[in-house]
């Protein structure tokens, strides 16, 4: 039977696999697709503890709070649509000064 | 709350699998793939399989929303913005960091996988809930999007509030970024 652990796992497994893309891409925008990967491993965890937390111990007017989980889901959506967009806009800019999209390229700061 | 029938169903565990499987594999994709308009496809094919998890986890509004601004809004951005940039072509290939990189991952991973699985997670589950209990809770996640904006208005009023301000400041700071400069 499937249970918390099964989703758990799935979420470090997808959470293992975004991390290796964004310390691995050259990209830039290859980084932000991984960063995205990340942030959906992080919700399926939210989620699946919201759907599994035991009934038994809640006061009965706080049963709402069941769905806590699936709120902070919704706060990261949020949070990585705002990255998303924020992330594009600092590739172009950067794009447009540096004429390459490369990770390696951004080097300002170290010289 | 305790799984219902349908989750211990022999036909739910087999979707899952399945469901898992297509989600991985194109997690995967996405950062093996070097062309990356393929890479952002197999991006929409992994937040759809995350949104099939969600509704398997009973959270259909959360799927809903997860298909409206993954799929449909932030991925979109992102094709957009690779079209944008000219030297497409070049692919992504990765940087030196490679095999370290690898050992983190793994590192990581295993740690997250052990706890994931060796953890007894269902230690409190013993404790049966009494039965108008178990009705209400049912409620709750059968009719999730009134409770969600209950807690969203009541609960997490300041988060919400916190969440706007960041949505504005992250719309103008990309507008500002991107803005051609005059002169």
């Amino acid at each position: 039977m499937i249970g918390l652990n099964h989703f758990l796992a799935l979420s470090a497994v997808l959470f293992g696999v975004g991390l290796y893309g964004t310390l691995t891409k050259r990209n830039a925008i290859a980084v932000l697709m991984s960063i995205e990967l990340l942030f959906n491993a992080v919700n399926v965890a939210f989620v699946a503890m919201a759907r599994y937390t035991p009934v038994a111990d809640l006061a009965p007017d706080r049963v709402q709070m069941l769905l806590t989980g699936q709120v902070f889901a919704l706060f990261v959506i949020t949070v990585a649509a705002a990255e998303v967009a924020l992330g594009l806009a600092i590739v172009i800019a950067f794009y447009r000064d540096k004429d390459s999209i490369e990770v390696t390229d951004a080097n300002l700061m170290r010289r | 709350m305790t799984p219902t029938d349908i989750e211990a169903s022999a036909v739910f565990t087999a979707i899952w699998w399945v469901v898992a499987g297509v989600t991985v594999v194109s997690a995967l994709l996405v950062v093996h793939l070097q062309d990356l308009v393929k890479a952002a496809m197999a991006l929409i094919a992994t937040f759809i399989g995350v949104a099939a998890l969600f509704v398997m986890l009973n959270a259909e509004f959360l799927a809903v929303v997860q298909v409206l601004i993954y799929v449909g809004a932030v991925s979109i951005l992102l094709i957009f913005g690779i079209l944008m940039m000219r030297d497409v072509q070049r692919g992504s290939p990765s940087n030196r960091l490679r095999v370290p990189a690898l050992g983190v991952m793994a590192l990581v991973l295993g740690a997250m996988v052990f706890v994931a699985l060796d953890t007894p997670w269902n230690l409190l589950r013993d404790v049966p809930a009494t039965p108008e209990l178990q009705t209400v809770a049912e409620a709750v996640y059968g009719n999730s999007p009134p409770v969600i904006g209950g807690l969203l208005l009541q609960e997490f009023a300041l988060p919400l509030e916190a969440a706007a301000l960041v949505l504005m400041v992250a719309l103008l700071g990309a507008i500002a970024l991107v803005r051609e400069r005059e002169g």
